[in-house]
């Protein structure tokens, strides 16, 4: 009698047990098939600041507006008459995304670590590796997409990283030491990482999978930023409003290294495309202020209006830059502030012709629509049609299309 | 007795010669010096190049200037002139000519052959994972700084930094044992009892022939304690920090993540960091493993309203510790929980 209690008493907790986990496994299917949903477009009309003339010269008149930290940081312009399509791609936070082929996007769900292709003309979007790594803070894709290398966080917060191609069953390849920062160059397929020791820290320049390592770069300091977005490999030392920081340039094959900025405070920088141009912000009167560098020349451009380099991207074909101009701007340290999460801020944003100055309005996020979009790791797509970006505020991907507009004779 | 006297006024003769000659020593053109400030110009930097003459002031001379043969500057008490140090390893010849109202004219040249340097530096102190941002000086945490030279050599190479000779000073004491041939790096202590310091860094060729200092200013600032929720799903939100009068939306549990910025430790829950959390003045436990998490589990279904504050100290370093109070609310409807707690 006793047995059969104990019989009835275990079948009992077990059925139990094996409702709780498929119950579980229901929760966590609905939150991810939220993704497989078809997203709305969404159109602005109007725009921020249309039809505002550029004011005083346009680029040279804009170096005088100033700009306040609570006042309005976006530049003076003149408006596009286009607007721009609008697209929410996954909304829930992702660790990394890239654009794979002219009409879709690969990402990386920073929950499971899944990875999920979307493609653009009709939204479609299907879960291409399903390995699960939980919790991604970061992810690098490498190989035009094929592959990735995701990053979570151990118990005492050191940084894991592991390696695995998308359609290989392989399992993943983990990277070893204490790797601080990875990127990719243009290609794919190289990255260079950045290695924490006892000395400091060095970069390697690797294959995607972390091998074929080639020390370029070693420094005493380890608090170090880095972008591959040219040939050259862009470092320059984690800013503060407060705190001077330098740049430098490393050629990835042989290890020279070039000073480019010397003694900013609040610096962040990103090379342009084909590594003439330096684009950069720093602390200027408690505000971000941008400015354009030709490394031949060695010519300083101050660019109209307050934002932080992070909130820029280089057009992939022409000579102008994109960049997401906060409505306004709290009094607070930058980029320290945002980079702790402590503000958000609601974009507008601005096309920059390098070569005439001009600043064009292309697009606002209005708060007044209920969409506040903090504008971050903007991205192109081949043509130049397409802009990604994720929104700061909390990690989702988006989409901003450019009509293209048709030469008429 | 005639020969006696000739060799009297012969001694005469040659001493009064000496005295002659002794006089002529005495009125020798007084010595110029030409002062540079900063005294090793680095490329492209204002430099200010000042004459002074030990004898007749040089203020009531006419003073002319030229650089690399060029009459840059010429008039009456002219003792200081500005110019612009030129690239980085190229020499450039300064004259400076100094004609009294006596009609004296006296020179003086040198040559200043600019070289790069920066110094960098950075305090070695606790930020997050992946955050983007510079680590301050904290009281007793350590200070890593990197010499960064750029000399030329008259070839048109760049030394090594192996070859190169670098002194280390603080307020201008030197660190001899931090000296040295190819001594590039400096781990030291930062400033003690929230003090501040001049960190500084001289840099010679082997030939002396190029000279370059930097300095910065080592100052100290306070522990800065950052709140995140720490999601079940995601892990930690440190890209949406929980500010004054944050309002948390959707469970009815809300894990707390506490983040020590620019104290001395590896990670948050590090067994040198103790963390006191207070809800409305009330103290609540966290786990000994992860002291700091928070948890908040709420009981009621309606907006809850509270202050969360928590102090953060170290172990050893007495003067690192930090603060934050946190007005929150947890919003009552649409709470989302599996299992309805």
């Amino acid at each position: 009698m006793n047995k059969r209690i104990l019989y009835i008493t275990l079948s009992v907790i077990i059925l139990l047990l094996i409702g709780g986990l498929l119950g579980l496994a229901w929760f966590i299917n609905q939150q991810q098939q939220n993704s497989t949903d078809p997203t709305q477009d969404i159109t602005y009309f109007g725009g921020g600041n249309g039809g505002s003339s550029s004011g005083g010269g346009g680029f040279f008149g804009g170096l005088f507006g100033g700009t306040s930290n609570t006042g309005s940081s976006t530049p003076s312009d003149t408006d596009s008459s286009v607007e721009p399509m609008l697209r929410q791609l996954y909304n829930l936070p992702i660790a990394g995304f890239v654009k794979r082929r002219d009409d879709a996007v690969r990402f990386v769900d920073r929950a499971t670590g899944h990875i999920f292709e979307k493609e653009l003309p009709d939204g479609t979007t299907t879960r291409v590796n399903q390995t699960t790594v939980p919790r991604v803070y970061n992810a690098i894709f490498v190989n035009d997409g094929t592959a990735v290398i995701r990053q979570y966080l151990n118990e005492d917060e050191s940084v894991a990283s592991v390696y695995s191609r998308i359609s290989s069953s392989e399992p993943a390849e983990p990277f070893t030491g204490s790797v601080r920062a990875i990127v990719a160059n243009q290609d794919g397929n190289k990255i260079a990482m950045l290695e924490e020791t006892t000395g400091g820290s060095v970069l390697y320049v690797a294959d995607p999978n972390g091998s074929s390592q080639q020390r370029v770069f070693e420094s005493t300091l380890r608090n170090w930023n880095i972008t591959w977005n040219s040939a050259a490999i862009l470092v320059w030392q984690s800013p503060s409003a407060s705190l001077m920081s330098s740049a430098f340039i490393i050629n990835p094959e042989s290890g020279e290294k070039r000073s480019v900025l010397r003694q900013h405070t609040g610096l962040s920088a990103q090379m342009s495309p084909n590594g003439e141009y330096i684009l950069y912000s720093t602390t200027k009167n408690g505000a971000p202020a941008l400015r354009l560098k030709e490394l031949s020349t060695g010519l300083i451009t101050s660019l109209s209006g307050s934002t932080l380099s992070d909130k820029c991207v280089w057009h992939p074909q022409e000579p102008v830059i994109y960049c997401a101009f906060p409505d306004e701007l709290p009094d607070v340290p930058y980029p320290d502030a945002w980079y702790r999460g402590e503000v958000h801020f609601t974009d507008s944003v601005f096309k920059i012709d390098t070569e005439t100055g001009l600043t064009e309005h292309v697009f606002s996020s209005s708060a007044r629509s209920g969409i506040s979009l903090d504008m971050e790791n903007l991205t192109f797509d081949a043509t130049g049609t397409v802009l990604f970006f994720t929104n700061a505020l909390d990690q989702t991907l988006w989409s901003l299309t450019f009509p293209q507009i048709e030469a008429t004779e | 007795m005639r020969g006696f006297i000739s060799v009297v006024m012969l001694a005469v003769f040659l001493f009064s010669q000496a005295g002659f000659v002794y006089a002529q020593v005495v009125s020798t053109p007084n010595v110029l010096a030409i002062t540079l400030t900063p005294e090793y110009p680095q490329p492209g930097q204002e430099v200010t190049a000042t004459v002074s003459s030990d004898g007749e002031s040089a203020r009531n001379a006419t003073i002319v200037w030229v650089l690399d043969g060029v009459t840059q500057q010429q008039e009456q008490g002219g003792v200081s002139f500005v110019f612009s140090a030129g690239q980085n390893g190229v020499s450039q010849k300064l004259d400076v000519l100094l004609r009294t109202p006596s009609g004296d004219v006296r020179s003086k040249s040198i040559t200043i052959r600019p070289s790069e340097l920066t110094l960098l530096w950075e305090a070695d102190t606790y930020v997050p994972p992946f955050f983007k941002g510079a680590s301050h000086y904290t009281p007793g945490s350590t200070i890593r700084a990197q010499a960064e030279p750029h000399f030329l050599k008259d070839n048109g190479s760049v030394y090594a930094n192996a070859e190169l000779i670098y002194t280390w000073s603080k307020n201008g004491t030197v660190l001899g044992s931090q000296s040295g041939v190819g001594a590039r790096s400096l781990i030291t202590e930062g400033p003690k009892f929230l003090g501040e310091y001049i960190l500084s860094v001289e840099v010679r060729s082997p030939d002396g022939t190029r000279i370059a200092r930097s300095s910065a200013r080592i100052t100290t600032q306070e522990p800065q304690v950052v709140l995140y929720e720490r999601d079940p799903l995601i892990g930690v939100r440190f890209h949406d920090a929980i500010v004054d009068n944050y309002v948390f939306r959707g469970s009815s549990r809300v894990d707390i993540q506490a983040t020590p910025y620019f104290m001395s430790t590896t990670h948050g829950n590090n067994r040198e960091l103790s963390y006191t959390w207070r809800i409305n003045n009330t103290i609540a436990n966290t786990p000994s493993a992860t002291p700091s998490l928070l948890t908040v589990q709420l009981s009621s279904e309606g907006n809850v309203a509270t202050t969360i504050r928590v102090a953060i100290e170290h172990a050893t370093q007495l003067l690192q510790a930090a603060e934050g109070v946190f007005r929150v609310t947890f919003e009552g409807s649409a709470r989302d929980s599996l299992f309805g707690i």
